[in-house]
């Protein structure tokens, strides 16, 4: 789901790039230094996540990975996500150039909102977490569908229907990244769990 | 340090603008020069093969007979006509389809625009702590 150029107004599209740059810089503090590689890993698993198709009966659906990334990166995800959309645009031409600023915050602020959440539910059992990790999954999507209702809605178009046929399309995705989180949250429990804590504790920015 | 970070990134970032987005695919609608035919003798102005164009020119001479054989031949002609008009339609979708899809190029490219602008962050973190 990337907003195409010439869909959002340009006051929309300038307000959203600001934001998104603010939010951008203010991530860029919060990258945990020691642990660069992980951010660039995952910046490049959702950079090439698109590409990968799902068939789904007649159709076929593509991943996304903004509930994945929140939740192993924490505040640096934002950047992470807005660097690998800036990618996505330059070079697989998805989305518009001018509409960068609303697709990083469509993907972005999920992928806030699933870290935080993930955040608060580190000290529960593992059993728990693997099911916060599937919420988290799901939440991605499906924070990501509304807020592209809601900025198509600001452009004019009527929010309940957009918002209705935005769910019901990435229902199928939903599922299948939320299986996806909850795998991969399982699996690093077991073999490197402090990678599931790491990126909230760590933070470079000092002044 | 983070307006020079700032300056980097766009400096690294405008190269990949100006080469991918606007060179190549920026206009995909546009249709590609004809290429001049260096295997027949008369080729047709838009590129076509000259085949048709023949035939078409073979076809209207025959139907001045006003020959009732004559006419049935025209209308086989313009039938076989129409299909590989069809047939070439139906490449050249195909083949801007093939054309807009990325490819490892761009994948590659992706990657190692993220490990680059990281690896630079992690560069001139380093140099603000000299310990």
């Amino acid at each position: 789901m990337h907003l195409a150029d010439g869909v959002m107004p340009t006051r929309l599209a300038l307000g959203c790039a600001a934001v998104s740059l603010a939010l951008a810089i203010w991530s860029v503090r919060r990258i945990p230094e020691h642990d660069l590689p992980r951010v660039a890993v995952m910046a490049a698993a959702f950079f090439v996540a698109a590409l990968v198709h799902v068939p789904l009966g007649p159709t076929s659906v593509h991943l996304l990975l903004p509930g994945l990334v929140g939740v192993l990166l924490g505040p640096a995800a934002f950047l992470a996500i807005a660097l690998g959309l800036v990618l996505q645009s330059l070079l697989f031409q998805f989305g518009g150039l001018t509409a960068l600023g609303g697709n990083i915050l469509i993907m972005g602020l999920p992928a806030l909102a699933c870290g935080w959440l993930f955040h608060f539910g580190r000290r529960l059992d593992p059993g728990r977490r693997v099911a916060l990790g599937f919420l988290c999954g799901v939440l991605g999507i499906f924070g990501a569908a509304l807020l592209l209702a809601l900025l198509l809605a600001l452009s004019g178009k009527d929010f309940l229907g957009v918002a209705r046929l935005a769910l019901l399309a990435h229902l199928p995705v939903m599922l299948i990244e939320g299986v996806m989180t909850g795998f991969i949250i399982a699996f690093l429990a077991r073999v490197k769990p402090e990678m599931l804590t790491l990126p909230l504790q760590g933070s470079a920015g000092e002044r | 340090m983070l307006p020079r970070l700032c300056f980097l990134l766009l400096l690294c970032i405008l190269p990949a603008a100006a080469s991918g987005h606007f060179s190549g695919h920026a206009h995909p609608d546009e249709p590609d020069h004809p290429h001049p035919h260096v295997d027949a003798p008369e080729s047709s102005p838009q590129g076509y093969p000259a085949s048709g164009l023949q035939l078409q020119t073979a076809l209207v001479d025959k139907a001045s007979s006003a020959d009732p054989a004559s006419i049935r031949q025209l209308m086989a002609g313009q039938q076989a006509l129409q299909t590989e008009m069809q047939r070439l339609h139906e490449d050249v979708t195909a083949l801007r389809a093939a054309r807009a899809q990325p490819g490892l190029t761009e994948i590659l490219g992706g990657i190692g625009y993220i490990i680059g602008l990281l690896g630079l962050y992690a560069w001139f973190r380093a140099r603000r702590r000299p310990s």
